[in-house]
């Protein structure tokens, strides 16, 4: 029984600093600046150990394919259901914890001049923390479905204390939502176990036992898919995601962005695929309607919107059809692209949010019309948003571009049909890109009554020093971390290539 | 009388000792006595049958239980069990109202006193084998409590409101009298070990036994049809003995409920399992939709700890170890969750500080240390992880689902949405920037100890229901769980 305590360091450490951050007082200006202190500590600590930890786990050779197990420990025995106490690193999980370590000291950064509600506000930030790393962290489905859970109240109070009119609208919709997803990933994998007669929710036993059949195992898929899909806010399930995004403080959407897309991705190959290939084999062509759909809609909506906020959430809903190419296309290499692209994600969709919250902020609107222009005397908004928006269409060099180069690459190779489609989709989101950033991020000499705004400074220009540094670095060096991404992602498709002729004939029969 | 039989009943007989001494007290004119002696003294014997309780419990453990019986008693582990849960429950209910008992004064020495003996009344539910034992015992475990909420004799509406509550309480004995009665008669035997053997047929009498059976235990339990009954119960009662009312009367309704249904009633489960189910997911979709309309906090409370109640119905239905052990469980977290929260909701009334969403407006910015407390103890109604709720919708959506019921698994997991739903809207309130009222003083120090206890019970039973299930699991051994 391994017990090494540095994953359990990692996902704990915030949960400490939001007990202390709670305790401090918040009556002075000293007092705030410890409150700031104490939550860019309970972030930066992780980040530290994760750096010192898996930059060396991804170096060596072979690495990726088998889970490392940090902590396993018997939790609950007897009942329907065991559960371990389970926290192991691999190829799948490993890139996102490093990045999740690496974005919430931005997301503290980007919320240093916050004036009001100091304790409540790291509080929860760091809350949200803990869910998002016990959920890449977890190697067992039942502590994968808690940590799952355990964001979505604080994300919520988060997206209702701060924000437009609509705030408390969203973070209902957000609760319920997601609520409703977690419902369905718990029915799911009761009824996977009823199916398999299995009763431990251990990732590793779990993905070698055989997997529910027929229509068990088709229910079970959908419920899963339903699960996930409502964390990525994909179609139709994105209302709350752009609701929360356009509704939320410039730091909570970034924080939206960062656990919906990376998450959903992640619990697509982790949870759905891998737990159940019978049921993902049967529903391999409305997942790839699917995909087309949300990326045509959501590039379709961004091509039409006039609010910024809403414009940028809705390019970020059409991303999400990326990911589910890559999920339908079950390759090793699809799948490791999805994987990327999730890492990928968690830098550049807060970048990007970074740079148009900072443009409606100092504004005070968000409608495109009066705004165009605004932007055009700030060179550090306009890099960090040419940063973040090539990174999302996978310009070279950067995060996005690996992830997004295997999708397509594989796609071809399995669905060229609707990775062609894809592909003019892509070209569709681009122009509303260009259209964004034309509009808000360059000259407008027709303007009269230009809105000018001022240039990223101080804490938020670290944050957004930190997400582009991460853009960079991991897109140059992406031969270092993509091969063990890859690995990471063997076992899943090894999986659904051993049922795969299986599901043919019973088919065919 | 043997001194083995002194000692094998050794709990209750310390209860009632305890019970005779606090009546001795309440006698005593003002002046010769402090106005907590009496607590004490309950106090002091609730602590002396704890212990007495984990030593029977500990002598328990082996590969088979060494269950003693005397006549229609038994101390077995699941007794032991129920015994160690009544007894820390009415240790918190002491606790956690000290702040209100100042309401009941002079008659505090006999609150005290009905304290012990409904207490006593609930260790005897748990033992008994027998349905006249049982139905006698109820009859002690629910009516001096409900007695006791008309302690505030100057209080007209608390003494309308107590004996409302005594006539439901009676309400509720009748029914389980009846229906106990009615499977009694079809079996010919009283003892519930051999009631099973004369029940093998479907008679159309067994469901109605068993719907009287539930429809008595619902009340106690606040399930529906009495939630909209529950959810306005507290207004006007005096706090302290409305709070031991609540808790004493749910472990005697799941004590007697799980030694009959599934024990009993195992040999017919078409005669109780689609009723038992129907209404646990009546309770658990209307609570929470009832707790959304709610305009005070102890409404709300009252409307979702019931539904958390109504998920250990689910446990039954599984009707194996594994699933009276998640009712165990959930008793075992429900228990302290609700004496924080009533206690925590009794100790702000008696500062003056209203429950409306007006009052607790911004309380956050006013009180933090009250606010944060309440708002934590309302993430573990919600289920939020990892608070032993979300394990207990976990272990009710499997048993749900084991039972061959997927529809009340997810009657359960929309009732749990809606449950946060609820939670939501309040934290809100809590955290409103509208710092508005005067500040809210920390409770006095018994009570406080005794929130912050159940306070800690309730975020680390999550964390810690490995060990707890076990527990739970040992005390629902097999052949409690019917033939």
């Amino acid at each position: 029984m391994p017990s090494d305590l540095t994953l359990s360091l990692i996902v704990f450490i915030p949960l400490v600093g939001a007990a202390l951050i709670s305790a401090l007082p918040v009556r002075t200006e000293l007092h705030r600046f410890r409150v700031r202190t104490t939550a860019l500590f309970a972030t930066v600590i992780p980040l530290a150990i994760a750096l010192f930890d898996f930059l060396g786990q991804v170096s060596s050779p072979g690495a990726g394919s088998i889970p490392e197990p940090s902590i396993d420990a018997p939790w609950l025995r007897g009942a329907f259901f065991q559960l371990d106490y389970h926290l192991g690193t691999d190829g799948l999980n490993l890139l996102l914890l490093l990045a999740v370590t690496a974005l919430f000291p931005a997301l503290v950064l980007a919320s240093w001049r916050r004036r009001e509600r100091y304790r409540t506000y790291f509080a929860l930030l760091l809350l949200v923390e803990v869910g998002l790393s016990g959920t890449f962290a977890s190697q067992d489905l039942g502590l994968f479905i808690l940590f799952f859970a355990w964001p979505i109240v604080p994300l919520a109070l988060l997206i209702a204390q701060d924000g437009g009119r609509a705030r408390v609208a969203s973070g209902v919709r957000l609760l319920v939502v997601q609520g409703l997803g977690v419902a369905a990933l718990v029915a799911g994998t009761m009824l996977l176990l009823l199916g398999t007669g299995n009763t431990t929710l251990d990732f590793a036993t779990l993905t070698t036992v055989k997997s529910a059949s027929g229509s068990t195992g088709l229910v079970v898929e959908v419920l899963f898919l339903i699960a996930f899909l409502a964390r990525m806010g994909a179609f139709p399930l994105q209302r709350w995601f752009t609701d929360a995004v356009s509704e939320s403080a410039t730091p909570v959407s970034m924080l939206v962005a960062a656990s919906a897309l990376p998450v959903g991705g992640y619990g697509l190959v982790r949870v759905a695929l891998a737990m159940e290939p019978n049921g993902a084999l049967q529903v391999t062509v409305p997942l790839l309607a699917l995909a087309l759909v949300t990326l045509f809609w959501g590039a379709l909506r961004a091509r039409a919107e006039q609010h910024l906020r809403r414009l940028a959430a809705n390019c970020l809903v059409a991303l999400g059809g990326l990911l589910l190419l890559g999920v339908a296309s079950f390759t090793e290499t699809s799948l490791g692209g999805v994987i990327y692209l999730c890492f990928a994600y968690l830098f550049t969709a807060p970048l990007l949010l970074l740079a148009v919250g900072a443009v409606c902020d100092r504004a005070g609107m968000a409608q495109l019309g009066p705004l165009s222009g605004s932007a055009a005397a700030a060179p550090r908004l306009r890099f960090c948003f040419a940063l973040a928006v090539a990174g999302l269409l996978g310009v070279p060099l950067l995060a996005g571009f690996p992830g997004l180069f295997q999708v397509v690459l594989s796609g071809l190779d399995t669905h060229r049909f609707f990775t062609v489609a894809a592909l003019a989709g892509i070209l569709l989101l681009t122009s509303a890109f260009w259209r964004m950033g034309q509009r808000v991020f360059a000259n407008d000499a027709d303007n009269p009554e230009l809105t000018t705004v001022g240039d990223s400074h101080g804490s938020e220009f670290y944050s957004a020093w930190v997400l582009g540094t991460g853009i960079v670095l991991f897109g140059i060096f992406a031969g270092y971390f993509v091969p063990y991404a890859v690995q990471g992602t063997s076992l899943v498709s090894a999986r659904i290539s051993a049922v795969a002729p299986a599901n043919t004939a019973a088919s065919k029969s | 009388m043997s001194w083995a039989f002194l000692q094998d009943f050794g709990p209750i007989g310390v209860l009632l000792l305890g019970a005779a001494t606090c009546a001795a007290l309440s006698r005593l004119p003002a002046g010769a006595r402090h106005p907590s002696a009496s607590r004490w003294v309950a106090l002091g014997a609730l602590l002396l049958a704890f212990a007495a309780s984990i030593g029977f419990w500990r002598s328990s453990l082996g590969p088979t239980a060494p269950d003693i019986e005397h006549g229609s008693f038994l101390i077995d582990r699941f007794g032991l069990y129920f015994y160690v849960l009544a007894l820390a429950g009415a240790g918190a209910a002491l606790f956690c109202g000290a702040d209100s008992e100042a309401q009941l004064d002079p008659n505090r020495g006999v609150y005290h006193l009905l304290l012990l003996m409904s207490t006593a009344g609930v260790l005897m539910v748990a033992s008994s084998t027998d349905v006249v034992t049982m139905d006698s015992a109820l009859a002690l475990a629910l009516l001096p409590l409900a007695l006791a909420q008309g302690l505030r004799k100057t209080d007209l509406g608390s003494i309308r409101a107590a004996v409302r509550s005594l006539s439901a309480q009676a309400f509720a004995l009748v029914a389980i009298a009846s229906g106990s009665a009615i499977l009694a008669g079809l079996a010919g035997s009283t003892g519930l070990l051999r009631i099973p053997v004369g029940l093998h047929s479907l008679d159309p009498l067994v469901v109605v036994g068993a719907l009287l059976v539930l429809l008595g235990a619902a009340l106690p339990l606040g399930l529906f049809p009495f939630l909209w009954w529950r959810s306005s119960q507290g207004q006007g009662l005096p706090a302290a003995p409305s709070l031991a009312a609540t808790l004493l009367g749910w472990l005697a309704a799941a004590a007697a409920l799980l030694r009959l249904l599934p024990g009993m009633l195992g040999a017919a489960p078409a005669s109780w399992t689609m009723a038992t189910a129907v209404l646990a997911a009546a309770t658990l979709l209307l609570a929470p939709i009832l707790a959304l309309r709610q305009r005070r906090l102890l409404g709300a409370v009252l409307c979702l700890l019931p539904a958390q109640l109504a998920l250990g119905l689910a446990g039954l239905l599984e009707s194996s170890q594994a699933g009276v052990a998640s009712v165990l469980y959930l008793l075992l977290c429900t228990v302290p969750l609700g004496a924080a929260l009533l206690g925590w909701l009794a100790a702000a009334a008696a500062q003056g500080q209203g429950d409306g969403v007006a009052d607790l407006r911004g309380l956050w910015g006013r009180s933090p240390l009250m606010a944060g407390g309440l708002g934590l103890l309302l993430c573990g109604l919600a289920g939020l992880p990892p608070m032993a709720g979300f394990f207990v919708r976990l272990l009710a959506a499997s048993s749900a689902l084991q039972a061959g019921m997927g529809w009340l698994a997810w009657a359960e997991l929309l009732s749990a949405v809606l449950s946060a739903l609820v939670v939501f809207r309040w934290l809100l309130r809590l955290l409103d920037p509208r710092v508005e009222g005067a500040e809210l003083a920390l409770p006095g120090l018994t009570a406080r100890l005794g929130i912050v206890l159940c306070g800690g019970a309730v975020l680390s039973f999550g964390v810690l229901i490995g060990p707890l299930f076990a527990i739970a699991s040992r005390a629902a051994f097999p052949p409690l769980v019917g033939p």
